[in-house]
């Protein structure tokens, strides 16, 4: 049996997410990466925007397999990043690539966004709507350290027994874990031995010459 | 038609087959009126995308003389007909061991839909019903070949997708976070991964966050020609290489038939072993199935398993190129019977999930998490073949009864719910002194202590002891990855192989690939680096340089070449297996001059 609380949760396309750890945002020409632990990764975006679409009517969205539908066609736009299209709560999110944001990814505008709606059957007027800036790196970082929203059991345990298990069994794992990559090495210099190739513990080896376009 | 929150397969009918009338006997089930449709029995219902506008719509299994074909209708494009299983029997067997498992505590993308937009919704959302069994990532899209079948590498002028090692890294590490079970098995592929300089750097990187199993996707050419590489990537931790092999001739394998065997000789000097994995397509390289088997039993020294793959039917496919194309897991399960004379049968083949009771019992036992294989029934297939010194080739189930041993662990499982560890392990204890009742001793390998080799699985949830065994093993999986003309949500949602996506995301292989343009191609090409500017960054190169160039005369000289095909054995023809050849054996077109994907030299 699995059982299964909500500590807490957070919606990603909500807006007032916060970045999950220090990240500084850097320019290199005009590549965006972001500083992590004073490493480098490369995004497509920084500041973009995140439209809101809510109090849609129920006519206008017609039912799930539609609203999901319409949500497949928003992605399908170049400069969407996100797309989500809620037919329960009657709302439509989307992040995308602002016209004239400092990137060379593919961009629109809100006036695009809503006359791509109307064309699909929702009408600009059609309820409350709202567009404002968000960081791209909420959405990245989310992704790159979600949080548990449940918490699972071993089967057959419950929940309240799996709690008096779980520390033990982290610990084991732990213990387990760092064993067996001692193992590995362990086994990597028996290898490198049996094949004699001492110099492979230039496992570190940085280059392999000439493996491209291999001519005869 | 609204979705359900938490959709479940029902049965909807069970009742016999109601024949059609005569006329329509022995018509393609691919060209049946509506009208006739109708007529047929309906089994069950499921959620599926229209191939053309993909909007949600319900899809009705049923039945057509042997078949179990899929039925949708879309208000604006009308009905689609599509094989979904070419076995209604073996359906109906292996439907029964479909479960839900657990997903992910922690999924990487929320919203408030909580994935009613699946499979639109990924990923991974809160919905989703498994956990990654095997994780893809994509090192770089760059290719030694251009595959005109294929959708994956950059072409002339495309940009070019090769993360930095950190950014792999850091890809590696929000795999190894998922919860409740981090996966440990990693398939680095691309592109051609062996295209990277720095690919022992980036298997280093895997171990370090903690992947057990590290699989290298290739043509393994790279590796046939410089042999050194397969002792650096073993050495750094490349457990296996998942290797195309679309079959035994040049016609059906214009690939890479050349070059496997220098790449099979390099893997036996480094003791690495290897995943042949042949995509299956009907009128292609259908015929050589059992050849195929045939020649990986020949090389089990090294190769390790055989991955058959169906052919995914992508991109718009009129109905006569699908029906000529198309084949299923059962289609090619009945071809492997056929080319192998019955030594490998229908009834040696198991559903993936049906193994899912050892991983529950050994999580009762013990209280803790366990790999939990929880796809889809339909999704894959697996047998194990033991080979022994005499050639006698012995599929596992023709001396283990699978199914009767699931369900004695299944009555395990729920005895020990709720109670405390020595009662479980009492009754795990019974359980095991219970399980030689489904192995039949006089059929099992002459030198094989299978019971031995269920206990330690069933208690440490491994094969360890397989290890001193003197038999040589081979497994034979199926793997049925979807396209948008069979598409079955109810299989997406609980599909255990995943690619991580630079952007954080985490997506099921059957939503990645089926539907690129939102996900794959999508997201890549945001992390992507234009050619100008890849030029820019590494000087010398340009697009044709990446390109092999393969000099066939000289390949077909080598040693290693005429060794493997020339002096293949045909196993199937021993009279301990039955002594009628395998189908095709002999195929040996050697002449073709495989331009079809590359240059010529
Ligand atoms: S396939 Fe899985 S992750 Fe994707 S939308 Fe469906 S349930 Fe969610
Ligand atoms: S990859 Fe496709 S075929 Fe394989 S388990 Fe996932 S959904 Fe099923």
């Amino acid at each position: 049996m699995m059982a299964q609380h909500i500590p807490k949760r957070r919606n990603q396309m909500d807006s007032n997410t916060q970045p999950a750890k220090e990240q500084k945002f850097v320019m290199n020409g005009t590549a965006l990466f972001v500083l992590e632990d004073s490493k480098k990764y490369r995004i497509p975006y920084h500041i973009i925007k995140r439209a809101v679409f809510s109090n849609l009517k129920k006519a206008d969205l017609i039912d799930v397999p539609h609203s999901a539908r319409l949500q497949y066609k928003l992605m399908l736009m170049g400069a969407v990043i996100k797309a989500i299209v809620d037919f329960d709560e009657l709302k439509i999110t989307v992040m995308y690539n602002p016209t004239g944001a400092d990137n060379g990814m593919p961009k629109t505008s809100m006036e695009q966004l809503t006359n791509f709606l109307a064309q699909e059957g929702i009408p600009a007027n059609a309820g409350s709507t709202k567009n404002e800036d968000c960081d791209y790196l909420e959405f990245y970082s989310y992704a790159y350290s979600s949080p548990s929203i449940r918490k699972s059991a071993p089967y057959s345990y419950t929940l309240e027994e799996w709690e008096k298990l779980e520390s033990a069994y982290i610990k084991k794992r732990t213990k387990e874990d760092r064993e067996k990559f001692a193992k590995f090495r362990e086994w990597q210099d028996i290898y490198a031995k049996e094949k004699g190739v001492a110099d492979v513990q230039s496992a570190k080896a940085r280059s392999i010459s000439n493996i491209f376009g291999l001519k005869k | 038609m609204v979705v359900p929150e938490n959709p479940q397969r029902e049965l909807l009918a069970e009742e016999p087959y109601a024949e059609v009338s005569e006329a329509a006997q022995g018509q393609s089930p691919y060209h049946r009126s509506p009208e006739e449709i109708d007529k047929l029995p309906v089994i069950e219902s499921t959620l599926t995308v229209c191939p053309e506008c993909k909007l949600i719509i319900e899809g009705k299994l049923y039945r057509d003389g042997d078949n179990v074909m899929i039925r949708k209708y879309c208000p604006e494009h009308k009905w689609t007909i599509e094989k979904y299983w070419e076995d209604y029997d073996m359906y109906m067997k292996m439907r029964k061991f479909s479960y839900t498992g657990r997903g992910f505590d922690n999924p990487n993308f929320v919203t408030s839909t909580k994935g009613a937009n699946c499979p639109f919704d990924c990923g991974f959302c809160e919905r989703h019903k498994s956990h990654t069994a095997l994780a893809n990532v994509v090192v770089t899209n760059r290719c030694h070949l251009s595959c005109w079948y294929c959708f994956f590498y950059a072409k002339e002028g495309d940009s070019v997708y090769q993360p930095s090692l950190d950014e792999l890294r850091k890809l590696f590490r929000n795999l190894r976070n998922q919860r409740p079970i981090p996966t440990n098995a990693l398939q680095l592929t691309g592109g051609e991964p062996t295209m990277r300089e720095d690919l022992v750097d980036i298997v280093v990187a895997a171990k370090e966050e903690g992947f057990d199993q590290i699989q290298l996707n290739t043509t393994g050419i790279n590796i046939g020609l410089h042999p050194e590489l397969a002792v650096k990537y073993r050495h750094a931790g490349v457990s296996t290489l998942y290797m195309s092999f679309d079959g035994v001739s040049a016609r059906t394998n214009p690939k890479n038939h050349w070059e496997i065997p220098l790449t099979l000789d390099a893997l036996r000097k480094a003791s690495v072993g290897c995943v042949l994995v042949p995509a299956v397509i009907r009128t292609v390289n259908d015929g050589e199935l059992g050849a195929i088997i045939n020649f990986a039993v020949n090389n089990s020294d090294v190769v390790k398993a055989v991955n058959f793959q169906p052919v995914s039917l992508v991109g718009r496919m009129p109905v006569s190129q699908r029906e000529k194309q198309r084949i299923t897991i059962p289609g090619a399960i009945k071809l492997i019977e056929e080319q192998t004379n019955g030594v490998i049968r229908k009834e040696h083949w198991f559903t993936v999930p049906c193994v899912g009771d050892i991983s529950k019992f050994a999580e009762a036992l013990t209280g803790e998490f366990k790999y939990d294989l929880s796809v889809h029934f339909a999704c894959g297939a697996g047998c194990y073949l033991f080979i022994e010194p005499n050639g006698k080739i012995t599929p596992i189930t023709e001396f283990l009864d699978v199914y009767g041993l699931m369900e004695h662990l299944h009555s395990a499982i729920n005895e020990m719910e709720g109670r405390g560890k020595l009662a479980r392990k009492s009754i795990a204890a019974k359980a095991l002194l219970g399980i030689g009742k489904f192995i039949d001793k006089e059929k099992q390998p002459k030198s094989l202590n299978f019971t031995n080799l269920l206990v330690s699985l069933l208690t440490k949830n491994n094969f360890k002891t397989m290890g001193k065994i003197q038999l040589k093993m081979l497994f034979l999986g199926m793997m049925h990855f979807q396209d948008e003309y069979n598409y079955d949500v109810q299989r997406v949602e609980k599909c255990g192989v995943s690619y991580a996506m630079p952007d954080g995301e985490i997506l099921p292989f059957c939503t990645f690939n089926v539907f690129p343009e939102i996900y794959r191609d999508k997201v890549q090409k945001q992390f992507s680096i234009p050619q100008s500017e890849w030029q820019a960054t590494h000087p010398g190169w340009t697009y044709s340089k990446d390109k092999y160039v393969r000099n066939v005369k000289e390949l077909q000289g080598t040693n290693e070449y005429k060794k493997t095909y020339g002096e293949l054995k045909d196993y199937f023809a021993l009279p301990v297996n039955g002594g009628k050849s395998v189908k095709n054996f002999s195929v040996s077109d050697t002449e073709h001059d495989g331009a079809a994907h590359t240059k010529e030299a």
